[in-house]
């Protein structure tokens, strides 16, 4: 039983689309990336889940259960994209606050508080106004109070949002933990490098439509394409390598090495020692998921981050190109 | 506990505006100000003696110092050691001319004209000391050729304790009396507590509550904090209800923290507990709640405390005024003449039909803000006067004319209505 289901969640305000048909699947135990430009409906989808926003049509299960009830609120832990602490408080007393509403026994808040700030690296200033923490804190603050009460299922918008590397890889190293535990997560972030360390499925989400999902490995599988550098000063034999059924076109003074269907590299290297080139670099390129983003998303609505292009000129809905699995 | 949780955010919100600090701080000025008030109790013999002062002083500015000095000689009580209202007086009233002939001249006029002799003075006298229940002034021997005297004995009082004797008002611990402010004891705290605390001190503390407690609402409602708390397992409605019952606790904890240190100054400094302070806490937190129910439908529609502000101020000055063209036209009702003297009876107009059912309608409809303020008076004089006083027979016919089913009932509706109304639509919007 999925943790996180959606099926066909449409969204409208007024004329404006936010969802356009969404549909979802998160396993239990996952971490799950929802990739996106601004805009493209990542936190409307959140909200809808959480029941701050409500559907305009299509179905939204979490936890087996319908959203929108304070039962499942109870088993769920978010940091909002943008969140903003009433900074009269001090991270401990914010905590105990939504400890209370989460209905956390006093006892139980007393113990908790300090060790989750503490995870999160910022028990030393626990007792500090928060209008006298950094954005990096707060944000360390957010994760803390999302996870106090021990969800099972834990939404982050863009967790890692002015921390520092340090910081985001103890937040990864968190996330980590807790899918570790069995805790599945939904994570919205624009750092796609970060997605692709943590998650385990992806789903690109573009003006309100799901137009890519998968698995990250499968998602960012090799595609035959090495890269070749030779020592300075040598000529690369680009012809020879033609005539041997490869393709290859020049990146700086490397050279991309393309292989059709049951070619290997080595023929290429054999070529190369034969003429006396002395091989300096060597790699087999790897599909990232930022080229895969900027590719999907160009690939569906090609321009799009050309922000000057008029909407009206922009492709029909219909007529998107779209790649789903 | 998330009652508890939202209160205890309410109250942290409050200090950190450091309005609540002000509130504070005028509070505990003001509390100081009556702590510092003595009530000092004048004697009898004191009042007489002020009285013939002012009266020569008064003379001898309209004669250019040629008129007579009055002045009271002899003084005697029947028992110096009782409470001044109970016991009997014995004086002589003196009148001394400057010359012979002028005395022999008003013993004259005394003759020819009675509104000058001891008839008229006991007149005076009753008129002047109201708390003397009998009253004799006969004539008495002169002393010396130039005076005038007449024998004054009175017996027994009108005030059966302490509240309806004189008193001397003196600000900061004794340092500066206020002669002039010298009235019975129930005048004087009547001053204090209806009109300094339950009109102008409320009315102040009613708007800085609103101030205050305007923020509370829009503030939680903020893109980011509201995302935060929508998420938590908490009904939309029960948040919002827990946001307005805490505005409400923060009036009442402020009031309560007045009103009950004015009581107890009070009391210490007077001996009398006037109980009645501590229910109208109760009275003017009621109040609140109309105004804050405004506040509350404003900051969801809005999002903005200002807003909130400037409509709950417009909804106050609103009912304010109402309430007064209510009673005012009321009193114009063809039964509210009716209990009139029948000489005032003619001169007072009828009001026309129209505007007395329209005054009915507008009254009917609106919050009974004004019911309200008449049933602090009343809880304030009950424990200041007699139950067959003339002020407190006033109110309690005021307050007996009230319908206080309609009253209460209108305006409890009148809370519900909004109250519900902000929470349908903080329960239906997309946040």
């Amino acid at each position: 039983m999925p943790v996180i289901f959606t099926h066909n969640l449409i969204k409208t305000y007024g004329k404006i689309e936010a969802l356009k048909g969404v549909s979802v699947t998160v396993e239990k135990g996952q971490i799950y990336g929802l990739l996106g430009q601004n805009g493209a409906g990542k936190t409307t989808l959140i909200k809808i889940l959480l029941s701050i926003t409500k559907p305009s049509f299509g179905e939204a299960r979490l936890l087996d259960e319908d959203v929108g009830t304070a039962a499942v609120r109870a088993r769920v832990g978010y940091l909002p994209e943008d969140h903003r602490f009433p900074d009269y408080h001090t991270g401990y007393s914010l905590l105990d606050m939504y400890g209370a509403l989460l209905e956390m026994p006093g006892a139980e808040r007393k113990k908790r508080i300090p060790e989750m700030l503490e995870m999160v690296g910022i028990k030393g200033r626990m007792h500090s106004k928060i209008r006298t923490y950094s954005k990096g804190m707060k944000q360390r603050l957010g994760i803390a109070q999302a996870m106090m009460h021990d969800p099972e299922v834990i939404f982050l918008d863009e967790p890692t949002d002015g921390v520092d590397p340090v910081g985001r890889r103890e937040i990864r190293a968190i996330m980590q933990q807790l899918k570790e535990r069995g805790k599945t997560i939904f994570l919205n972030s624009h750092l796609l490098g970060e997605v692709e360390l943590i998650c385990d499925r992806v789903g690109i989400l573009q003006q309100g439509e799901m137009i890519r999902t998968g698995n990250i490995a499968e998602l960012t599988q090799q595609r035959g394409l090495f890269i070749i550098g030779l020592a300075p000063g040598q000529k690369f034999p680009l012809e020879d390598i033609v005539q041997q059924g490869y393709q290859a076109t020049p990146s700086g003074e490397l050279w991309e090495v393309g292989l059709k269907d049951g070619q290997t590299i080595d023929p290429v290297i054999d070529l190369l020692r034969s003429r006396g080139l002395n091989l300096r670099h060597l790699t087999e390129k790897r599909q990232t998921l930022e080229d895969l983003f900027v590719e999907t998303v160009e690939a569906a609505e090609p321009g799009i981050d050309q922000r000057a292009e008029p909407r009206s000129r922009r492709r029909p809905p219909g007529s998107e190109v779209r790649y789903r699995r | 506990m998330k009652y508890l949780a939202i209160l205890k955010d309410s109250l942290r919100e409050a200090i950190d505006t450091k309005i609540i600090y002000f509130t504070l701080g005028l509070a505990v000025l003001f509390l100081l100000g009556i702590a510092s008030l003595s009530f000092r109790q004048v004697p009898a013999e004191e009042q007489f003696h002020r009285s013939t002062e002012l009266l020569s002083r008064l003379l001898a500015w309209a004669t250019q110092g040629k008129g007579p000095h009055y002045d009271i000689e002899d003084f005697t009580s029947s028992d110096p050691i009782a409470d001044p209202w109970r016991q009997d007086y014995r004086f002589y009233y003196v009148l001394e001319f400057q010359e012979e002939k002028e005395a022999d001249a008003f013993k004259l006029e005394m003759e020819k004209n009675k509104s000058l002799g001891p008839e008229e003075l006991q007149k005076q006298l009753k008129r002047q000391f109201q708390w003397i229940d009998h009253l004799e002034v006969t004539d008495a021997p002169p002393k010396s050729k130039k005076d005038i005297r007449f024998l004054v004995q009175t017996k027994g009082s009108t005030v059966p304790d302490r509240r309806g004797w004189i008193y001397e008002p003196q600000l900061f611990f004794g340092a500066w009396s206020m002669s002039f402010f010298q009235s019975p004891l129930y005048r004087q705290l009547e001053f204090i507590t209806d009109y300094l605390i339950g009109t102008f001190g409320a009315g102040i503390m009613m708007l800085l509550s609103t101030i205050i407690t305007a923020f509370f609402i829009p503030n939680m409602l903020r893109k980011g904090t509201v995302d935060l708390l929508l998420a938590k397992p908490i009904h939309r409605s029960t948040l919002l209800l827990f946001k307005y019952v805490g505005g409400l606790t923060f009036m009442f904890l402020n009031t309560a923290f007045i009103m009950c240190g004015i009581w107890l100054v009070l009391g210490l400094r007077t001996g009398l507990w006037m109980n009645g302070l501590l229910l109208c806490v109760l009275i003017f937190t009621f109040q609140f709640a109309i105004f804050y129910a405004v506040s509350t439908l404003m900051a969801v529609l809005t999002r903005s405390p200002i807003v909130a502000i400037l409509t709950t101020v417009v909804a106050w000055a609103l009912l304010f005024g109402i309430g007064i063209a209510y009673q005012v036209i009321d009193s114009f009702r063809p039964e509210r003449i009716a209990d009139l003297p029948k000489e005032q009876q003619e001169v007072v107009p009828r009001a026309p039909a129209w505007l007395l059912n329209t005054a009915d309608v507008v009254h009917f409809v609106t919050p009974h803000y004004k019911d309200l303020d008449a049933l602090t008076t009343k809880l304030i004089r009950s424990d200041l006067t007699e139950a067959d006083s003339v002020q407190r027979k006033e109110i309690e016919k005021q307050i007996g004319s009230i319908n206080w089913g309609e009253s209460l009932g209108v305006t409890i509706g009148y809370i519900v209505v909004l109250v519900g109304a902000s929470c349908w639509w903080f329960a239906t919007r997309d946040y």
